[in-house]
């Protein structure tokens, strides 16, 4: 599959899906008459007429110069490993970052993330990290806490007096 | 002509406070740094640096993002003349000349000349900008939903088509726009649409959450495949930051005729600074009376784009002031960063809080002054800062988004979005969709929708009522002509190259 159709393909799969989860809605004309079904309706039918369009245009093109076919599209899940390793480890800890935030408060929680996220990316320089991480933690807490005064959370070290 | 000169009295009272100058200076500094970094344009730069306008008030907060936006302008060609690496797409063109100059062991005249040309194009940029919101804010006041309605589709018909890659593709980013635009409360009907009964999505998506997600984490995505670059900036070589009269006055035509041509193509939704960069080095290249120059090093082919792309900023703020529509990924994330605030630009933010509007506009002139002196005594110290490595650069910006994430609405449910929305961006990337069109529909999404039911409710559903009044028909036949240009204009490229 070449980039373009894969492109179409999403676009219909997930036109179709919006399309089909817009004709669930409830009828409800209490505040105008067209409703909050009519506008997604548009939307899913302009993406699936797009998608559709897209995927059919490439396989033309495809027939009519079959060596286009070996620009085949791939996410490189395997060429690019690493990258991909990366990313997810980076979403993990940033989910997980957002979920301990509270209870380890900004500066600690932010020490951990930005040492694991600088490690995902500066492989094996332990100091360097270590001092990326607590400088950008307390010189972002010093200054939009202590500076602007915004309400972060002070979890663990909430005896602090600053 | 008084009436202007009484709204930029009231502007310049605003924006001469020192708070306000001090803030302009701070943003002008900050947007130069990330705009100059490689790979990080003026949209990462007002993304990530939002955070830094919480607790202002608006009028502050509006200077300050316009002083990161021009400021990112300003430094997006410092990579370029350096390191042959553009910040984003509209410093493109800087690198054609640029870099050979730097090569040439002309770095500091190429740093001079991109900076006073930035200058240059900002303020004339801001003379058209200060005679053409007044009219354009008026003749807002008077649109009703028909009008707004397709306003916005020609908005957003005239982005898709002019974003680069396929017209088709486009189309599906500005669906998937809408698409989110959607989820969350209806709030006409009070239905509950595609939240897959999670809580946290009833009040909708935070436009500012995806835009972190998009334009700061996937960035750094996509620079994960090429962390352990580092670039070569040796000080020694770069010699005077300053151009000589003989250079400057090569430079000064190329300059003037630069300036309004970006402006236009500013002030037009969709044709954002690389359009305008692209279109303003041709236009030099022909006129030139040595076109095979340019590539190897003419100051005038660095000196124009230059000129055209600032001039084009300031375009760009005509729509989002007056009319409250952005036209480019940076001016929607500005949009979303002001209506956080409780800002809402368009003509009613000039009726009622002139001292806003117009205070952001007097305080152009003084960042474009200001960000001149930042970029000529301080080049050579700030080009210093492409020196630090994407290993260490990359983890800063990844903090900084998830640390702004935080500050949008203190809910971890947004930890999990900026995550998913990076890796969503990442992937569309790869697909080649455009990303603004996207940008452009989810925050436009919204009030489209509330256009079209206002309109259709006023006209009893009969949809022929928007080509019943004359500024919607005459917006709506600019949509389409845009879309059938644009199908020509492939064609042609097919036709020469198939």
């Amino acid at each position: 599959m070449t980039k373009n159709a894969a492109a179409g393909f999403f676009a219909l799969v997930l036109g179709a899906a919006y399309l089909i989860a817009s004709f669930r809605l409830p009828e409800v004309t209490a505040g105008d008459e067209i409703g909050p079904k009519l506008f997604p309706i548009i939307i899913g039918v302009i993406v699936m007429l797009s998608g559709g369009a897209l995927a059919l245009s490439e396989r033309r093109s495809q027939q009519q110069s079959p060596e286009a076919k070996k620009d085949l599209f791939s996410f490189r899940f395997i060429e690019e490993r690493d990258t991909w390793v990366r990313i997810a480890l980076t979403m993990i800890c940033g989910i997980v970052y957002g979920l301990v935030l509270d209870w380890l408060g900004y500066v600690i929680a932010t020490i951990i993330f930005m040492f694991f996220a600088a490690s995902f990316i500066n492989v094996r320089r332990h100091l360097e990290n270590a001092i990326i991480a607590v400088s950008f933690s307390i010189v972002s807490f010093g200054a939009f806490a202590v500076l602007l005064k915004l309400s972060l959370p002070r979890g663990l070290l909430g005896f602090l007096p600053f | 002509m008084d009436a202007i000169f009484q709204n930029l009295t009231i502007g310049l009272q605003t924006a001469m406070l020192p708070i306000n100058i001090l803030w302009v200076f701070i943003g002008g500094l900050l947007g130069t740094v990330i705009g100059m970094l490689p790979g990080l344009g003026p949209a990462t730069g007002v993304a990530i640096l939002i955070p830094i306008t919480y607790g202002m008030n608006p009028a502050t907060a509006l200077i300050t993002m316009c002083a990161v936006y021009y400021g990112a302008m300003f430094g997006g060609s410092r990579a370029s003349i350096m390191i042959n690496t553009p910040g984003d797409s509209s410093a493109i063109v800087s690198c054609f000349d640029g870099y050979p100059m730097t090569k040439n062991g002309q770095a500091g005249p190429a740093l001079a000349i991109s900076a006073i040309a930035s200058f240059i194009g900002g303020t004339i940029g801001m003379v058209f900008l200060v005679f053409l919101t007044q009219p354009v804010a008026s003749v807002a006041l008077k649109f009703g939903p028909a009008e707004m309605f397709s306003l916005m589709i020609f908005a957003l018909t005239a982005t898709v088509t002019l974003s680069e890659g396929s017209l088709l593709k486009g189309f599906i980013s500005m669906g998937i726009g809408f698409m989110l635009a959607t989820i969350g409360i209806d709030g006409q009907s009070g239905v509950i649409r595609y939240t897959f009964g999670i809580e946290d999505l009833q009040d909708g998506i935070d436009f500012l959450v995806v835009m972190i997600g998009l334009y700061a984490v996937a960035e750094v995505f996509k620079n994960y495949r090429d962390i352990n670059t580092e670039y070569k900036v040796d000080a020694k070589t770069i010699g005077k930051v300053w151009v000589s009269w003989a250079d400057f006055k090569k430079c000064l035509m190329p300059m003037l005729r630069s300036s309004p041509l970006g402006f236009v193509v500013g002030v037009l939704p969709g044709m954002g600074g690389t359009i305008a960069t692209f279109m303003s080095y041709a236009m030099e290249k022909s006129l030139s009376k040595h076109p095979e120059k340019f590539g190897k090093g003419a100051i005038e082919g660095l000196a124009a784009p230059e000129a055209a792309n600032n001039a084009c900023s300031c375009g760009a703020m005509v729509p989002l002031l007056t009319l409250g529509i952005p036209g480019s990924g940076t001016t929607a994330v500005m949009l979303g960063a002001l209506m956080m605030l409780g800002v809402r630009p368009g003509p009613i933010l000039f009726q009622q809080h002139p001292e806003i509007a117009w205070g952001v506009i007097a305080s152009m002139i003084a960042g474009n002054i200001i960000l001149l002196i930042i970029n000529l005594p301080l080049a050579i110290p700030l080009v210093q800062l492409l020196r630090i490595p994407q290993r260490i650069m990359l983890p800063l910006i990844l903090g900084m988004g998830y640390m702004g994430t935080y500050f949008l609405n203190y809910s971890s449910f947004d930890f999990i979005l900026v995550s998913l929305f990076a890796l969503g961006g990442y992937l569309l990337m790869k697909l080649d969709i455009p990303l603004p069109p996207l940008v452009l529909a989810l925050i436009l999404g919204g009030m489209t929708e509330q256009a079209f039911r206002n309109a259709m409710v006023i006209a009893n559903s009969n949809l022929l009522f928007f080509l019943e009044k004359p500024i919607s028909l005459t917006l709506l036949v600019l949509a389409c002509f845009s879309i059938v240009y644009s199908l020509r204009k492939r064609r042609k490229i097919t036709e020469i190259h198939p």
